[in-house]
């Protein structure tokens, strides 16, 4: 009964307690979907938020803001992150908030860059002559431009945040036990490696079909909302 | 130049700041410390002993002297005792150090010595079918996870051909011990090298010098090795910084899949043992080694390009 090779009633076969890998990989998409946005999102939104204020105001906050950012792409991230799990103790919540905390910085370069380049625009000009408050030239001005590259951005790292989830569940310090898990599928099921090979594949595969389609789906966003960025 | 690396150095010197912050801060958001630093017998201990750490975390200050004390430690390369072993945590990290050195230097040098030539390669054969094949294993590389890669590895290569050992260091180099190692961990590295390359030759095989080059008549292969290549070599050594990064964390997982007795491993055993000091001297020291090889990256950039401006 455990370990089955794939069969008609088990695609992917079994693990080593007999429970239906396609099942598993299946109910830890959901979690990893969850884990995934909810992180991403709250990174963005900080991000976007700093980088908007930041970029906007200019001076002494700017500089502040971006030697911060510098300083914090030049920490030993996965370290940083291993603290916080040692600390904090791991539940979804820590795995959320460490995993935002890796992509605020990115979000508030670009938005920066973006609102720099608006803000001495002549539209955002008359708005202000208009007489339009700070908070509603940022919000109603400046952040429909700069909106689309960040969420083209945002795509694209998306790969990128679902590795890091799947080896921090790898290590043991992402999304913790009772829920299914890609990542950690693979850790409990490597010592069957030789029996059941089978057990360790198919959740791996998955994982990189995952981000390969999030590289994709980057791609072809950044085509159609802006097709002067394309690369070759 | 002197300006531009003095301003370096102080980022440097702020991120590392910043981390001894964080490390330092976190240590202090559930409670009391002593926690940390007294591990499992911290329950039932004797209310002197109990005191004594009080004084030796220095808990009688206020947080910030605190912080500041504790810094002061550490810069005179005092990290603490690790909970578990009662060891120096310096000594602990010196140890095993070597072993992750090494496997890093070589995963570098295996990156970047396939993941470039690949790149050129790749963009001077655009459109056909080993161009595809290059381009289908960077995507795959980028996008697949290193510690599943490396258990691949061992199951064809250990597992069912026996060519190679699964795992642990054993004395010395040991060119059959790193290979497997080795390779998972230039894996990543490698594909985004040939990405970058391949991009940033073909920009630069369709630019106006180049085109000259040829009506000219230079041969082939001097076009792309010295007219192209040495204009397309900024963009993979800006990416360096990110290799070296991604080697880091990287060094963590591979030295987990494979028993590897580096630092790597030392950290992940930490976090399960709630070896709080080990943990954070790791990170600290990781740091310190992360902001020196981003300095002297930074150097040897400006030194290659005389075009980039130093402000």
């Amino acid at each position: 009964m455990e370990d089955e090779n794939a069969s008609i009633s088990y695609f992917l076969g079994t693990d080593a307690l007999g429970r239906d890998i396609l099942s598993k990989i299946i109910a830890g998409a959901r979690i990893t979907v969850l884990v995934v946005v909810a992180a991403v999102g709250t990174g963005v939104i900080v991000g976007t938020t700093i980088g908007l204020v930041a970029g906007y105001f200019g001076g002494l906050i700017d500089d502040i803001v971006m030697r911060f950012v510098d300083a914090w792409n030049i920490l030993p991230g996965l370290l940083i992150i291993l603290v916080i799990v040692l600390v904090l103790e791991q539940s979804l919540e820590t795995l959320i908030i460490v995993l935002a905390i890796v992509s605020w910085p990115g979000a508030v370069r670009l938005v920066r860059a973006e609102t720099l380049s608006l803000k001495n625009r002549e539209y955002v000009a008359l708005a202000r002559v208009a007489g339009a408050s700070n908070t509603r030239i940022m919000i109603r001005h400046i952040l429909p431009g700069v909106v689309n590259i960040v969420i083209v951005t945002a795509t694209l790292g998306t790969g990128n945040i679902i590795l890091l989830e799947a080896s921090l569940s790898y290590l043991g310090a992402g999304i913790p036990p009772p829920e299914p898990s890609w990542g950690r599928m693979i850790s409990e099921e490597r010592q069957y490696i030789d029996a059941a090979w089978w057990t360790s594949l198919f959740p791996g595969l998955v994982i990189a079909m995952v981000v390969m389609s999030g590289n994709f789906l980057g791609d072809w966003f950044r085509d159609r909302v802006d097709p002067t960025l394309r690369q070759l | 130049m002197g300006q531009f690396i003095a301003r370096r150095v102080l980022l440097g010197i702020i991120a590392l700041m910043l981390a001894m912050l964080i490390v330092f801060s976190l240590s202090r958001v559930k409670g009391d410390p002593r926690y940390f630093f007294i591990g499992e017998d911290s329950l039932g201990i004797d209310p002197a002993v109990w005191e004594e750490w009080g004084r030796r975390l220095n808990l009688d200050k206020p947080v910030p002297i605190q912080f500041a004390l504790w810094m002061g430690d550490i810069l005179t390369g005092d990290f603490g005792d690790s909970v578990t072993t009662q060891r120096g945590v310096l000594e602990i990290i010196r140890e095993k150090a070597p072993n992750t050195i090494q496997l890093g230097i070589i995963a570098w040098l295996l990156g970047t010595l396939v993941g470039v030539p690949l790149g050129v390669f790749s963009a001077t054969n655009r459109g056909n079918f080993l161009d595809y094949v290059l381009r289908g294993f960077a995507l795959f590389g980028q996008s697949v996870p290193i510690f599943w890669l490396a258990l691949v590895m061992i199951f064809v290569f250990a597992v069912n051909l026996g060519w190679l050992p699964s795992g642990t260091k054993g004395e010395g180099l040991a060119i059959r011990n790193f290979v497997m190692p080795a390779v998972a961990l230039a894996w990543f590295p490698a594909a985004s090298y040939l990405r970058i390359t391949r991009t940033a030759m073909l920009e630069i095989l369709d630019s106006e010098f180049v085109k000259f080059a040829r009506a000219k008549g230079v041969a082939q292969v001097p076009v792309r090795w010295k007219h192209a290549f040495r204009n397309a070599i900024i963009p993979p050594l800006t990416l360096s910084v990110f290799v070296l990064f991604g080697l880091l964390n990287g060094t963590i997982i591979i030295e987990t899949v494979f028993a590897w007795p580096g630092l790597g491993r030392l950290a992940i055993d930490a976090l399960w043992a709630t070896d709080y000091p080990l943990l954070a001297g790791l990170a600290i020291i990781y740091g310190a080694a992360f902001v020196v090889m981003i300095l002297s990256l930074d150097i040897v950039y400006a030194l290659l390009d005389p075009r980039i401006k130093y402000n």
